[in-house]
C-alpha cells in the first residue's frame, strides 16, 4: 500500500506546480523568484517526506517551504524591510487558508502575464509552456530550432522583463480582456503548431488548452481551441511513425473518440454565435477529418470556412491553407490567381513555399517545384515535416 | 512604479502641424493631456524639449573630451518630449501612453525607472 514518497512529491509538483507559481510570482512580482522558490521548496519535500510522511495538506506545505526560501533570498538581497514583510504575511495567510479551502486558482492571471503583449510574440508560446507546465529550455529549444542555452537566456530574459517592467500578474479588465485573451490563446497555438502538425509539444500544448477552457468556460474561442488540439493530436502519426501530410494519413489509426468530443465541443461554442478564428480553424479541421475518415466530400464547405478565416483573421497561414484545398478540392486555376495576387514578403514562409511547390507540379514545372520544396525543407529541417519535404524535393525531377 | 514615457516624433511633422493648426490648436491636445494627468494623480514631472539639431553630445575616451552637435542618434522621429509617470504597473502605463496625442504619428517609449530601494 506504500507509495514511494517520490512519486508523491512528482504528483504534487505535477498538479500544484502552476496554482502555486501562480500565487508566489503574483505575490512577488517576480517569476524567477518564484520558481527558484517553488523549486526549492519540492526539493526539500524530496528530503523530509519521507522520514516525516505527507503531510495533511501539500499545498499548503509547499507554500510555506517556498515562503521560507524567499525569505532566505529578501535577507541575502536585503530587501526593503516593509515589502519583505507584506509579502511574507500575505503567504503565510494564504497558506493558512489553503490548509483549509485548498489554493486560490491564479493560473489565468500567471497566463496573462506570460502572454502579454509586451513580451515578444514568439517568446510567449515558449514562456507559457516554461512556466505554466515546467517544460524545461531544453525540450522547448528543440521545437524552435535553438539550442538549450540560447532558449534558457530567452526566457530569463522574459522572466526579468515581466519583473522589472512592472507587467501585473491579473486578469486584463473588460475592455482588455478580448485582445488580450487573444494573445493567450494565440500563444498556446503557437505551442500545438510549432513542431509540424502533432509535434513534440503538442501534447503539452493541448493540456494548457483544457486548461485555458476550464478557467474561461464562457469562451468559445478557448473552447474551439481546446477541440482544434484534440483534432490534432486524433490524427497525429503514432510515435516513430514518419511524418505525412493529413490527407496521406490512414484515418484507421485515429481517435474517433477524441474526434467525437472535439466536435461536439464544437457544436456547444457556436451556440455562443461568436464566430471567431480558432472556431473557424477547428471548423476546416473538423470537415477535412470528416471528408477523408467517413468519405464525405465537404470541399464546398472548407473552402467557404477557409474564405470566413481570410476575411475574420486575415493571415498568410490562412491564405496558403485556402490555396492548398483549392488545389486538392481540383480548382487549380483558382488556386493559381490566389497565389499569384499575394504579397510575396513572406517567401520564406514555409507553408507558403510548399503550396508555390505544390501548383508548380500541377503546372508541370518540376524544376521549380523541387527548388521550392529544397527551401521548404531547409528551414523545416529538425521537424518532422522537415524529412517528408526533403524526400519529395528528391523524388521530383530536376 | 515609475516609468519615463518618452515621446518621438517626426519634427517635420510637428512643424507642419503647428505651421497648419497654429501653436494654440496644435498645443490644446498637450494641455488636455497633461492636466488629465495630473487630475488622475500620476504625473511625476515631465517636459517639453527642443529641436534635435539643438543637441549636443559629450563624450570622453582616454580622457578626451569630444564635443558634437547635435543628436547621438539620428533618427527620422526624435525624442521630443518626456513624462515621468508614477502608477501601479504596466498595464495602466501603456494606457497613458495610448493616450498621448503624439501615439497617433509618433511612437511612445516606455520605460521603467530603476528603484534602487527595492
Amino acid at each position: 500500500m506504500t507509495v514511494p514518497t517520490e512519486k508523491l512529491v512528482e504528483a504534487a509538483a505535477r498538479e500544484g506546480r502552476a496554482r502555486l507559481l501562480a500565487i508566489l510570482s503574483r505575490r512577488t512580482g517576480d517569476l524567477a523568484a518564484a520558481e527558484d522558490a517553488l523549486q526549492a521548496a519540492f526539493l526539500k519535500a524530496l528530503e523530509s517526506w519521507p522520514e516525516l510522511g505527507v503531510p495533511r495538506v501539500p499545498d499548503a506545505w509547499l507554500l510555506t517551504a517556498a515562503r521560507n526560501h524567499l525569505t532566505d533570498g529578501f535577507r541575502k538581497e536585503s530587501v526593503r524591510a516593509g515589502k519583505e514583510e507584506a509579502i511574507v504575511l500575505l503567504l503565510d495567510e494564504l497558506a493558512e487558508a489553503s490548509a483549509k479551502d485548498g489554493l486560490p486558482e491564479r493560473r489565468l492571471e500567471l497566463l496573462y502575464a506570460c502572454a502579454h503583449p509586451a513580451i515578444d510574440e514568439q517568446v510567449r508560446p515558449q514562456l507559457v509552456l516554461n512556466t505554466v507546465l515546467g517544460v524545461p529550455a531544453e525540450d522547448i529549444g528543440r521545437c524552435w530550432l535553438a539550442s538549450k542555452s540560447a532558449m534558457a537566456q530567452r526566457l530569463v530574459r522574459a522572466k526579468a522583463k515581466i519583473k522589472a517592467s512592472g507587467i501585473p500578474f491579473a486578469i486584463p479588465e473588460p475592455s482588455e480582456r478580448e485582445e488580450r485573451t487573444a494573445c493567450v490563446l494565440e500563444a498556446i497555438y503557437g505551442a500545438l503548431t510549432i513542431g509540424g502538425e502533432g509535434g513534440a509539444l503538442a501534447e503539452e500544448a493541448a493540456y494548457l488548452a483544457s486548461l485555458l477552457s476550464r478557467l474561461l468556460p464562457n469562451d468559445p474561442e478557448a473552447a474551439a481551441l481546446r477541440a482544434l488540439s484534440l483534432f490534432v493530436l486524433a490524427v497525429r502519426p503514432e510515435e516513430g511513425e514518419p511524418f505525412r501530410p493529413l490527407s496521406e494519413r490512414d484515418p484507421e489509426g485515429w481517435n474517433s473518440e477524441a474526434i467525437n468530443l472535439a466536435d461536439n465541443i464544437l457544436v456547444n461554442a457556436a451556440r455562443a454565435r461568436k464566430p471567431g478564428r480558432f472556431q473557424l480553424e477547428a471548423a476546416i479541421s473538423s470537415a477535412r477529418i470528416a471528408q477523408l475518415r467517413d468519405g464525405r466530400d465537404t470541399w464546398e464547405q472548407v473552402l467557404h470556412l477557409y474564405r470566413r478565416l481570410i476575411d475574420l483573421a486575415p493571415s498568410l497561414a490562412a491564405t496558403c491553407g485556402y490555396a492548398a484545398a483549392l488545389m486538392e478540392a481540383g480548382r487549380n486555376d483558382e488556386a493559381a490567381s490566389v497565389l499569384a495576387g499575394m504579397d510575396l514578403d513572406g517567401e520564406d514562409f514555409p507553408p507558403l513555399l510548399v503550396v508555390r511547390a505544390e501548383l508548380a507540379i500541377r503546372q508541370r514545372e518540376p524544376r521549380q517545384a523541387k527548388v521550392l520544396l529544397e527551401k521548404a525543407a531547409h528551414l523545416r529541417a529538425g521537424h518532422p515535416d522537415g524529412a517528408h519535404l526533403s524526400a519529395r524535393a528528391r523524388d521530383l525531377q530536376s | 512604479m515609475q516609468y519615463l514615457l518618452m515621446i518621438f516624433e517626426d519634427e517635420a511633422h510637428m512643424q507642419r502641424s503647428v505651421e497648419e493648426k497654429g501653436f494654440e490648436a496644435y498645443m490644446a491636445p498637450w494641455m488636455a493631456y497633461t492636466e488629465e494627468m495630473e487630475k488622475a494623480g500620476v504625473m511625476a514631472g515631465g517636459n517639453a524639449l527642443e529641436m534635435a539639431h539643438t543637441a549636443t553630445t559629450v563624450s570622453v575616451r582616454d580622457g578626451k573630451r569630444t564635443i558634437q552637435d547635435g543628436p547621438f542618434l539620428d533618427m527620422k522621429e526624435q525624442l521630443g518630449g518626456y513624462y515621468v509617470l508614477d502608477v501601479p504597473g504596466l498595464d495602466e502605463a501603456i494606457k497613458w501612453a495610448e493616450k498621448c496625442p503624439a501615439a497617433k504619428y509618433g511612437h511612445i517609449e516606455l520605460r521603467p525607472i530603476t528603484n534602487f530601494d527595492d
